[in-house]
């Protein structure tokens, strides 16, 4: 593996932390797609600040691209305080608006410069470790290692300096604001946080592939845990596992690396959701047929005592089931001793 | 008697959700031309026992009878009156469109309401005294006409056996009054009306018969027989004053 | 005179084509956008477009065909499973429908991406052509899109004129209308599979991220206007109608500018036109 390889990987780990913590968050409180709007919306101010400073770089673009996702989700909590649309609705509607005026600015004048639309949605991760820092001559390393670490350090620095705010709010925002916790001011500061880790990544993964970094891991997660230390552990773990195999599969088949991570993601996702011990779809199908096998030889026994010995006609009429299924339950109550059968009869022992 | 002289016959019927049985074992054969209360603590089943009636939950075990027939060939003989709160009410309609709602039954497919479902929505919105604002949008209404309007809507369906789930809740003393007396004018039309009741204290001056649920049958027969303290205390487990 | 005249009709022949083309796809997409709203499924339109574009991509690649009926039925196919992997997973998972929708959004989408960097390497120029369809470009809509579009256009008008008392009553009060006997299940199937259709025919003008505003924009603004259900769907229509054509022309006379984007500017700001000045709601 060559250096360019290396940076590439160590890039999209510190892309996929920093972008895993506010989804874990994000899923909690019920805002999932606030992500997917958020990563969309930014692009205006991102925008506007790149045509006042002319630098891709510049540190502005975050603070243009903040102020416009912050400005989404006041609009959208607005429109929905004033119960003219409902909650899906605003934001299915604020931040198209956002985006399609951040293109057409785009088009308009930025077309020949490095800012493209492609670059936008899709990233371009395979460039990053080209783009380097320079100050006064000397090379820093690639430009999206300190930004994306930086924002990664941001990210978990706040975590654990807000943990109990956070997890208090999201559980219990009235018994919080009680406590003197402000659960609007967590709020708007998981939305900042936000807009902040989605423009950078933008760069590197697009719009869309930041979404599945968010939310992806911690849904994984949440289907092994509920608790809240084991489910940032995992979804830390499972966005690591989506990142590297994500990025083997991109280099062995030549293709979009961003891309390979979101599929990545939902394959885990699907395994996850086929192998989970609790609500696993294996799980749920063993665990549901003995289940209900059980409930029903119950429901068989507490007939027979109301109406002593039945024929399987009979009790299958009753019951409404159909006639064979009604003898399978018999025979498992026989097999566990609780029926026995006489003649064509069958009756509860006592 | 014989199954198909009672409105509704219940035989051995278990429900579950989450393979938990939210309904055991009931069993309860019920008469046409009374006015039936459902009462019974929160998660009881109630209104698992009107959903399973109407076939909108499937049961373990157990089978309903509509006047002896199963319920996809009598349909049209059975009126549901919803909870309040289980639709938007900001629902682009007007009252009259949410009344011509429960013909719909009658029109069948592709058709437009003729004169005769255009005269039935209008006697219905009398009999609830909704008239004065058939025009109006539904959301315009208070919670109490609001129910009225689903009353109305059950009417037109001209049906013999009625449910309403919780009709009570949060309306006006007005509605309240309006609705009793409705009720007891079906029924001593020969309606039957099964009712999901949550205010034990009216139930003996609204009602002829109780049913009272607490996931099993508790006590079921008419209200001198069977509403006492002991049946009471059986069902909700604390002491209740009545 | 002579050679400038030909070369007239046949702009003045495309700009009429593609503005007949875009206008038909407003109308029918508020009217499906309507009941979209009323049943507040606006963010799956959100989801359901970004899935259609691995479907898209990847009946592209199987068969380098051009033909527009292919191509929408690849995005309906990958629409139809992201739908029922979504139905699927909200039924047996305690994950909440939102987080779900968002997954389903960002992976489809992202499998997309990396068809369409397969198709990149082929030594084929149509990359710009499936770039369309996530920026959306009225002006490459050809007479079989046009075509297509109404074709699916006809058949959408005409099953919720032909069903409208019953789509009326399913979307305010389904349990109701399974008492009167109504197959609500079906009616289910076929809205979505109509939703479906008009989400992958309306793509390659509007783009994958703008889908969900076309068809719900309209609807939300007559809304502030109307509560009567008649009035609401043809305003809608209209609003959808004038906005595609506006936004198609602006796009075109600002020339680098893709379709979606100007028609989604122009349907947000009669949104929020209606939003602030009608009269219904205004705090007393």
């Amino acid at each position: 593996m060559n250096t360019a390889q290396s940076l590439i990987i160590i890039i999209t780990l510190l892309t996929s932390l920093a972008a895993t913590l506010p989804g874990i968050f994000l899923m909690l409180r019920g805002v999932a797609l606030l992500s997917d709007a958020i990563s969309h919306a930014v692009l205006p101010g991102m925008v506007i600040m790149f045509l006042y400073t002319n630098q891709l770089e510049s540190p502005l673009l975050i603070f243009g691209a903040s102020l416009a996702g912050l400005l989404t989700v006041l609009c959208t909590e607005r429109i929905i305080q004033s119960k003219q649309l409902n909650k899906d609705a605003a934001i299915g509607l604020v931040f198209p608006l956002f985006f399609s005026v951040g293109i057409l600015l785009i088009s308009l004048y930025a077309r020949t410069i490095h800012l493209d639309m492609d670059t936008v949605i899709l990233g371009e991760v395979a460039f990053t470790p080209f783009n380097r820092l320079v100050i006064n001559g000397i090379d820093y390393g690639p430009y999206a290692i300190w930004i994306m670490g930086s924002i990664a350090l941001l990210n978990t620095l706040l975590l654990m300096l807000c943990y109990k705010e956070l997890v208090l709010t999201t559980f219990d925002a009235p018994f919080a604001r009680i406590v003197g916790i402000s659960p609007t001011s967590i709020y708007y500061g998981l939305m900042l946080i936000t807009s902040i880790t989605t423009v950078s990544a933008l760069n590197i993964v697009g719009s869309t592939v930041v979404v599945a970094l968010m939310l992806a891991p911690a849904g994984t997660a949440y289907l092994l845990s509920k608790q809240i230390k084991p489910l940032i552990g995992l979804s830390i773990l499972f966005g690591a596992a989506a990142t590297l195999s994500g990025y083997t599969f991109a280099h062995m088949y030549n293709v979009s690396i961003a891309g390979s991570i979101a599929c990545m993601s939902g394959l885990l996702f699907a395994l996850v959701i086929i192998l989970a011990p609790n609500y696993g779809l294996c799980a749920q199908l063993i665990y549901s047929r003995t289940t209900m096998r059980n409930l029903r030889i119950k429901i068989v026994c507490e007939y027979l005592v109301k109406n002593n010995a039945q024929e399987s006609s009979t009790i299958a009429h009753a019951l409404g089931w159909q006639l064979d299924d009604t003898q399978a339950i018999l025979s498992a109550a026989e097999q566990q001793k609780l029926v026995i059968k006489s003649a064509n009869y069958y009756s509860v022992i006592q | 008697m014989l199954m198909s002289e009672f409105a509704v016959s219940i035989n051995n019927l278990t429900v579950a959700y989450n393979n938990k049985p939210v309904l055991w074992n009931i069993n309860a054969h019920i008469p046409s031309g009374i006015l039936l209360a459902v009462a019974g603590p929160n998660g009881a089943g109630k209104t698992t026992l009107i959903k399973s009636i109407l076939e909108l939950v499937k049961p373990v075990a157990g089978t309903i009878q509509i006047f002896g027939s199963p319920y996809a060939h009598q349909r049209n003989q059975i009126a549901y009156v919803p909870q309040r709160m289980s639709v938007d009410w900001q629902f682009p309609i007007t009252v009259f469109d949410a009344v011509m709602m429960g013909r719909y039954g009658n029109i069948g497919w592709f058709k437009r309401p003729g004169d005769a479902d255009i005269i039935a929505v209008h006697t219905a919105l009398q009999h609830v005294g909704l008239t004065p604002y058939a025009q109006c949008h539904i959301s315009e209404l208070s919670g109490g006409q609001q129910q009225r309007i689903f009353l109305a809507r059950a009417l037109v369906q001209e049906a013999s056996i009625y449910l309403l789930d919780e009709p009570f809740i949060g309306v006006d003393s007005v509605t309240e009054n309006t609705t009793v007396l409705l009720l007891k004018k079906l029924r001593d039309q020969g309606k039957t009306i099964i009712v999901v009741h949550h205010d034990l204290q009216t139930i003996r001056k609204y009602f002829d018969w109780v049913l009272l649920l607490n996931v099993e049958r508790i006590a079921y027969g008419t209200v001198e027989q069977v509403f006492t303290p002991e049946t009471v205390t059986a069902a909700f487990g604390t002491a209740m004053q009545l | 005179m002579n050679s400038y005249f030909p070369e007239f009709i046949r702009l003045y022949y495309t700009s009429c084509l593609v503005m007949l083309g875009t206008c038909m796809l407003g109308i029918f997409s508020a009217c499906v956008g309507t009941f979209v709203l009323l049943r507040r499924q606006s963010l799956l339109c959100d989801a359901l477009s970004h899935a259609a574009l691995p479907g898209i991509a990847c009946i592209f690649l199987l068969t380098y065909s051009k033909n527009p009926a292919v191509l929408v039925a690849g995005g309906a196919i990958s629409g139809t499973i992201s739908i029922l992997l979504i139905k699927g997973i909200t039924a047996r998972t305690p994950l909440a429908t939102d987080t779900i929708l968002g997954i389903m959004l960002a992976v489809f989408f992202g499998c997309g991406l990396v068809i369409m960097t397969e198709i990149q390497k082929k030594p084929i120029s149509e990359q710009a052509m499936l770039n369309k369809f996530i920026f959306g470009n009225a002006s490459t809509l050809l007479p079989a899109d046009i075509a297509l579009i109404a074709l699916i256009g006809f058949l959408v008008i005409s099953c919720i004129i032909l069903c409208w008392k019953e789509f009326q009553l399913i979307t305010f009060d389904a349990p109701f209308a399974r008492t009167l006997g109504y197959p609500v299940y079906l009616f289910d199937i076929v809205f979505t599979l109509l939703l479906i259709l008009t989400i992958s025919i309306g793509l390659q003008t509007v783009g994958v991220i703008l889908m969900s505003s076309m068809l719900i924009a309209p609807a939300a603004a007559a809304r502030q206007w109307t509560q009567q259900f008649k009035q609401l769907i043809i305003l809608a229509g209209a609003i959808g109608a004038c906005a595609s054509m506006s936004g198609t022309f602006l796009s075109s006379y600002l020339h680098h500018v893709p379709t979606g984007p100007m028609i989604v500017i122009v349907l947000s700001s009669i949104v929020f036109f209606s939003l602030l000045f009608s009269s219904r709601y205004k705090p007393t």
